[in-house]
């Protein structure tokens, strides 16, 4: 799929909102513990867990933008050879992986937590969020209706 | 509207900033929770009839104070790694407070001159529209009115006695 893809672009607004909270909330549980006996909280982590994997699966089939031309081959090997080399899959894949689930004894919650600081690495993409002319075309798209 | 986003963005920069220096500051205090007294033990935000989000708001609360070099001094830093961290967060906090300041001060001045342009520019048109009374309600011609625009637009924009 090229980057200009619809549900490519629209999956990724929806994204940039679960990217943000997920570095807002494990920062806080990093910091102070998993608070216990709360279950909405912990069915948000299975949603957040749920976007990033299907994250992973839309970037796998990201062309990238270096590979973009009129001539550009749907080679989805190389694709993953270049989502492989520029190192963020193995980052995401660990930033994902749901060691809370496993994380019965002390030892291991503690490394999720630490794996979970991994998702902080994505926090510059919040800035997108914040960008001036992504408010302009959003203005523009609810003035014109 | 553009200048209303731009302060909100503003102010949620500085609240992302204040989350996370507080949040690493309490970690890396609780990291090295084997000494005897350090930020989390002197404040006594480890006793149990704190809730995690008092803890949360005191820990943003100081890295606030620091941030923006008010530093009131009811809460610092104690064993050397915080002191550390404190020295690096003041060190950040002039950098970050003094672009936020200039993007306030550039916001605010841009928004007076558009203000003082567009008021006089309506007074103008008003009594242009006034002078069709002369004409037999008839509008004035249009290349009378572009002079009259031009010429006041170049008054106003070059007057060195406003």
């Amino acid at each position: 799929m090229s980057p200009k893809d619809r549900l490519l672009s629209t999956w990724d607004t929806v994204m940039l909102i679960i990217i943000a909270y997920a570095c807002f909330s494990s920062a806080y549980y990093v910091a102070f513990d998993f608070p216990k006996g709360k279950p909405v909280l912990l069915i948000l982590e299975h949603c957040v867990f749920a976007a990033f994997t299907i994250d992973i699966i839309f970037n796998l089939m990201r062309l990238p933008e270096s590979m973009e031309g009129p001539n550009a081959k749907k080679d989805h090997l190389a694709i993953v050879k270049a989502y492989l080399k520029s190192g963020w899959l193995v980052l995401d894949c660990l930033a994902t992986f749901p060691f809370y689930l496993f994380g019965e004894g002390e030892g291991a919650s503690s490394l999720g937590m630490w794996f979970k600081l991994l998702r902080l690495v994505r926090l510059p993409k919040i800035m997108n969020l914040l960008d001036l002319a992504r408010f302009n075309k959003f203005v523009e798209t609810v003035v014109s209706g | 509207m553009k200048n209303v986003y731009k302060v909100f963005r503003l102010i949620l920069l500085t609240v992302i900033i204040t989350y996370f220096t507080g949040c690493a500051f309490y970690f890396i205090s609780s990291f090295e929770n084997d000494s005897e007294s350090n930020f989390i033990t002197v404040n006594n935000l480890e006793s149990n009839s704190y809730t995690n989000i008092y803890r949360f708001i005191t820990t943003c609360y100081f890295s606030i104070t620091t941030l923006s070099t008010v530093g009131y001094g009811d809460l610092f830093p104690i064993t050397n790694i915080e002191k550390c961290v404190g020295i690096l967060i003041m060190l950040a906090g002039v950098a970050f407070f003094s672009f936020i300041m200039s993007s306030f001060i550039e916001i605010i001045s841009t928004f007076n001159q558009n203000l003082g342009v567009e008021d006089q520019t309506f007074e103008l048109h008003n009594w242009m529209t006034l002078l069709t009374r002369f004409r037999e309600n008839k509008p004035l011609p249009n290349s009378l009115y572009r002079q009259i625009n031009q010429h006041f637009k170049y008054f106003w924009s070059n007057n060195r006695l406003s």
